[in-house]
């Protein structure tokens, strides 16, 4: 799964060449070796002091201009930034022995499989005195039930990007996307997991079913829906699309839609019924982190009210950091859909690791793709 | 003399060595690393048990899977046979009409190699795109009033992938025709061969090394492309390459991946085994 | 030098008008640019000869042979072969057929199937193809060889097949570029020999350029001697030899001792000049030339028609410089007293001792043997 990893997506003709960006970090999919340009250095496990160094594995352009220059002033820890672009990369880097990193930002279900498959360390919530500030809805959340090994850096919802302009006001259900007048006209997203998921939703079901049953239903909805579409996207490629009309319907991360939307008045953001998807970065420290010390210092800084503001800011999507809800820019939070009621929470559901079943669901999306 | 040439191999070995370990490290080895991948069996949450597992290569027979290899194949040659067909005549026209330009021509057929691939073929999304420069010329030209449906097509994804491998047609091509003697041209035609007949009877089959090569050139990239059927097709023209990556990715399926990786190389091998034969020594001349 | 049949003295400009015309070229020029490569050319080539075009390189000889073949089209000037207009008609439908320079075999097939090539281009039936290909292999004696191809073939055996690949069209006219010059002189000599007797054999008009004087005097039945896109002289070989219509064709073909003078006596043919080295010449004058008294001219003698002694018309008093033994013949340079130089060749027929260098002797030559050269 992949959600962001857009190197270059401020700027009107960097936004376009983004989607060049996310097919360039998919190139490194198949590049297994492990990446050591943040060099492991003595110091930390021997219990002395640690090097005044961090490395930070991250999703591309997923931090403010202000981040790592703050936590460098504040604590004289230099960073360095090294970028992944899907979970898998990430997951494969670290199985394969990958060392040097210090903190990586995996999504949700990625921290339960990385728990599972004993790559990431406990935390030390002593150092973490920050954990105050993120909501109770961001904590303790299945694929880390104590938040042991994670706590959040950004999370999001998955919804529908569309032309409020040109289609109207949509009534609140996946339907639209099935929805033949608007043939050509839509989008969704290169994930197996978010795109089938679409399809369970629509059905009434869970988006982590195993159900064999329920999960050839929304492989007969995705078959139909298949000739509907433009295609499937990156969620940074779907963006340009709606913005320029090509399509009007569009499958895609909330901060893609906010990103849009603050650019573009016609358009509008649906968190559709009966069920969606909340998703959550997390961040984590890799066993064999050269400075957990600094990983900690470097996660409580995160959860500062005023750095997680600043970051949210920049990166559109939303801050489990509730003390920096004051601080968000108040245009952003006036966008359909960023300030949720707490209520919408009840039906945003959270993507988990299904196991042997996840290649089932690879199965039936290349299936649907190739219908 | 012995002495001699014996000195003489000994410099030939010391400067393949660089290249032998380089081919070494670097191909051979990742090579039996996927071959052993292949026969291992994948954790449910990523990495790989080695050991003798033939279920990934049965799982390669799965109709899916082999319709998108079939596929693959028909997609690659469809797009070695659309770079010969528009890369032979303009070889053609450099080498025998470009005179003193040759170099600069064949230099401008190389210039797209300065960019990366990936921003060339987003620059098509650009250009194709539903209020792109193709479309504003089209609607401006009367051809249309509504935008055409240019890209995420599997015609896009095509004339991607042929915009994409023509220089490695275009180049070997030129340097097959450059070495081509033009008194063999004449004599032909004085032997009452006109232009047509001259082209494919002399011209044509002399310059079958460059077809082989670029025809090679262009195949093996087509049929493992998975860039540009996702930022052309729109992910809906699955090609081995993507399969191949998904399972490197998001399946977490490194077995299957390598068997799938294997299963092409193998098929590749094999096309090209039978084109060489087939074109390499079929004689043109002889009816 | 080929023996000719002719007891006579030859005549100059032996046309038989009975002969049907092969080639004819009227006015041709050919301009690259606005160098004028063959200027104002006229020839006409009979059918049945083995006509020579011979010049040094760069006299137009060659590309005046592709004008025929039809691969440049002359500037000015019309062009028939067998009495049609070729102006316009491409290479491959003009009645000609060439071998190239360095043979042009087609290198991706066997000698049966190069051999066969313009036959297959005329859709000759199969079996008639068969049948004329191993003829024509046997005619240059390639049996045998049909199954290889060029890369595995000697200059020789390229030679031949670039031969048979040309005559088995049975062409009106064969044009040949120089295809003996990249052969070593022993194999040009046995293939010389060996042209001459298939031309004699097939009959075919054969156009044969050569910058060879030696290749062109055995082969030829006529030659156009050419030099600056200009023909100097169109003769037999003999008439060539011995009545040289100028200084360029005296000299080309053969080696010539030349005498300027002014003329003293003009009686007929018959002439008298003092030499520069005030040594009066007797010479003739060629048909149809009218020289005056008192006229600047020059007299070509042959060295193999000098000889030592007084016994001819022209007598004079010569130094021996060097001695050169040929096999043949022997080669003596001598010099006249001012250091003009004469040379002379002696028969070594006999065992008659000749003269030392450094010696001062009387060497002499007859009238008829000497000619006044024109412009």
């Amino acid at each position: 799964m992949q959600r962001r990893g857009t190197s270059i997506s401020r700027g009107k003709f960097l936004k376009m060449m983004g989607a060049a960006g996310v097919a360039g970090s998919t190139l490194s999919v198949l590049s297994c070796q492990p990446n050591t340009s943040a060099t492991g250095g003595g110091g930390g496990s021997g219990g002395g002091p640690e090097e005044k160094e961090l490395a930070l594995y991250n999703w591309s352009d997923y931090v403010a201009g202000s981040t790592i220059p703050g936590f460098q002033k504040e604590t004289g820890i230099k960073v360095t930034q090294d970028f992944f672009a899907s979970n898998e990369d990430l997951l494969g880097k670290l199985q394969a022995g990958a060392t040097g990193y210090d903190v990586i930002v995996p999504s949700d279900y990625m921290v339960a499989i990385m728990v599972k498959s004993d790559v990431i360390q406990k935390l030390d919530k002593s150092k973490i005195p920050n954990i105050k500030n993120v909501g109770e809805n961001y904590m303790g959340l299945s694929y880390d039930p104590n938040n042991e090994y994670s706590l959040p850096y950004q999370w999001g919802t998955t919804g529908i990007l569309y032309n409020k302009k040109e289609v109207g006001k949509l009534d609140s259900s996946w339907d639209a996307m099935w929805d033949k007048q608007f043939e050509g006209k839509m989008a969704m997203l290169a994930d197996s997991r978010e795109t089938i998921g679409a399809a369970l939703y629509k059905l009434g079901y869970s988006v982590n079913s195993k159900n064999q049953d329920q999960l050839q239903e929304a492989e007969a909805e995705l078959k139909k829906q298949q000739p509907l579409l433009r295609g499937y996207f990156a969620s940074t490629e779907v963006r340009p699309l709606v913005m320029n009309g090509d399509i009007l319907l569009g499958h895609v991360y909330s901060g893609d839609a906010f990103l849009a939307m603050s650019e573009n008045e016609d358009l509008d953001y649906l968190i559709p019924n009966p069920r969606a998807t909340r998703w959550t970065d997390n961040m984590s420290i890799p066993n064999g982190a050269p400075h957990p010390d600094n990983a900690n210092k470097f996660i409580n800084y995160i959860l500062d009210a005023k750095v997680g503001a600043a970051l949210s800011n920049y990166t559109y999507y939303n801050t489990p950091n509730e003390a920096s809800l004051p601080d968000i820019d108040p245009a952003l939070k006036d966008l359909p859909g960023y300030t949720l009621a707490s209520d919408i929470f009840e039906r945003l559901e959270v993507i988990e690791d299904v196991g042997k079943t996840t290649r089932e669901y690879e199965r039936i999306f290349t299936e649907v793709k190739s219908a | 003399m012995g002495e001699k040439g014996r000195g003489w191999n000994l410099g030939l070995a010391g400067l393949l060595t660089p290249v032998t370990i380089w081919l070494g490290l670097f191909f051979l080895i990742p090579l039996l690393l996927i071959l052993a991948y292949s026969f291992g069996t994948s954790g449910v949450y990523g990495g790989i048990t080695l050991g003798f597992n033939p279920g990934n290569y049965l799982k390669v027979f799965d109709p899916l899977y082999l319709q998108i290899i079939g596929r693959t194949f028909f997609i690659a040659a469809l797009t070695t046979l659309l770079c010969l067909a528009l890369g032979y005549p303009l070889a053609y026209f450099i080498v025998f009409k470009g005179y003193r330009r040759r170099n600069l021509l064949i230099l401008l057929v190389m210039v797209p190699f300065w960019t990366s691939l990936l921003i060339r073929a987003y620059s098509w999304v650009v250009i194709l795109s539903g209020n792109g420069i193709a479309n504003k010329f089209l609607q401006f030209i009367g051809v249309t009033d509504e935008p055409l449906t240019l890209i995420f097509t599997p015609e896009a994804v095509l004339m991607g992938m042929v915009y994409s491998y023509l220089p490695f047609m275009i180049l070997p091509l030129y340097a097959s025709l450059e070495k081509f003697d033009t008194r063999l041209k004449e004599a032909a035609k004085d032997l009452g061969a006109s232009r047509w007949q001259t082209f494919w009877r002399v011209t044509f089959p002399l310059s079958m090394p460059g077809v082989i090569a670029g025809s090679i050139l262009v195949f093996i990239p087509s049929a493992g492309e998975f860039v540009i059927p996702q930022l052309l097709g729109g992910s809906r023209t699955v090609m081995t390459g993507t399969l191949i990556q998904t399972q490197f990715g998001a399946a977490r399926d490194w077995a299957f991946g390598s068997a799938l990786s294997v299963m092409l190389a193998v098929l590749l091998l094999a096309a090209i085994l039978f084109y060489v034969r087939r074109v390499g020594t079929d004689k043109l001349e002889g009816m | 030098m080929k023996e000719r049949p002719t007891a006579q003295k030859p005549r100059e400009g032996d046309q038989d008008s009975r002969r049907e015309v092969a080639v004819a070229l009227t006015g041709i020029t050919k301009r690259f640019g606005e160098f004028a490569v063959v200027d104002d050319l006229n020839l006409e080539i009979w059918e049945g000869e083995f006509f020579s075009l011979l010049g040094p390189s760069g006299c137009g000889k060659t590309t005046t042979l592709r004008m025929i073949a039809g691969f440049e089209n002359p500037t000015e000037g019309v062009i028939s072969v067998a009495g049609e207009p070729v102006r316009g008609v491409p290479p491959y439908r003009r009645p000609v057929n060439t071998v190239f320079q360095s043979y042009a075999i087609f290198p991706h097939l066997n000698v049966f199937d190069n051999v066969a090539f313009g036959l297959r281009r005329a859709r000759v039936p199969k079996d008639e193809i068969q049948r004329r290909v191993v003829e024509a292999c046997e005619m240059v004696q390639l049996t045998g060889f049909e199954k290889r191809r060029s890369a595995q073939l000697s200059g020789g055996q390229q030679q031949r097949v670039a031969l048979a690949r040309a005559l088995i069209n049975r062409p009106k006219v064969l044009l040949l570029d120089e295809p003996l010059g990249a052969l070593d002189l022993k194999l040009r000599k046995e293939l010389q020999l060996e042209l001459r007797n298939l031309q004699h054999e097939v009959g075919i008009t054969f156009v044969y350029v050569t910058h060879d004087q030696e290749e062109a005097l055995t082969m030829s039945d006529r030659i156009a001697v050419m030099n600056e896109g200009k023909v100097q002289q169109i003769a037999d070989p003999s008439t060539l030899y011995e009545l040289p219509k100028n200084h360029f064709v005296a000299n080309f073909i053969g080696q010539i001792n030349l005498f300027s003078g002014e003329l003293e006596s003009v009686d007929g043919g018959r002439v008298t000049l003092r030499s520069g080295e005030g040594i009066k010449i007797e010479a003739l004058v060629r048909n149809g030339d009218t020289p005056e008294i008192g006229e600047q001219v020059q007299a070509a003698v042959r060295p193999e028609k000098i000889r030592f002694g007084e016994t001819g018309e022209n007598v004079c008093s010569v130094g021996v410089r060097q001695i050169v033994y040929l096999g043949v013949s022997t080669q003596y340079i001598t010099e006249f007293a001012d250091g003009t130089r004469l040379v002379l060749y002696q028969q070594n027929a006999h065992d008659s001792v000749g003269p030392e260098v450094g010696e001062q002797v009387n060497v002499s030559w007859d009238a008829n043997h000497c000619l006044i050269l024109g412009g």
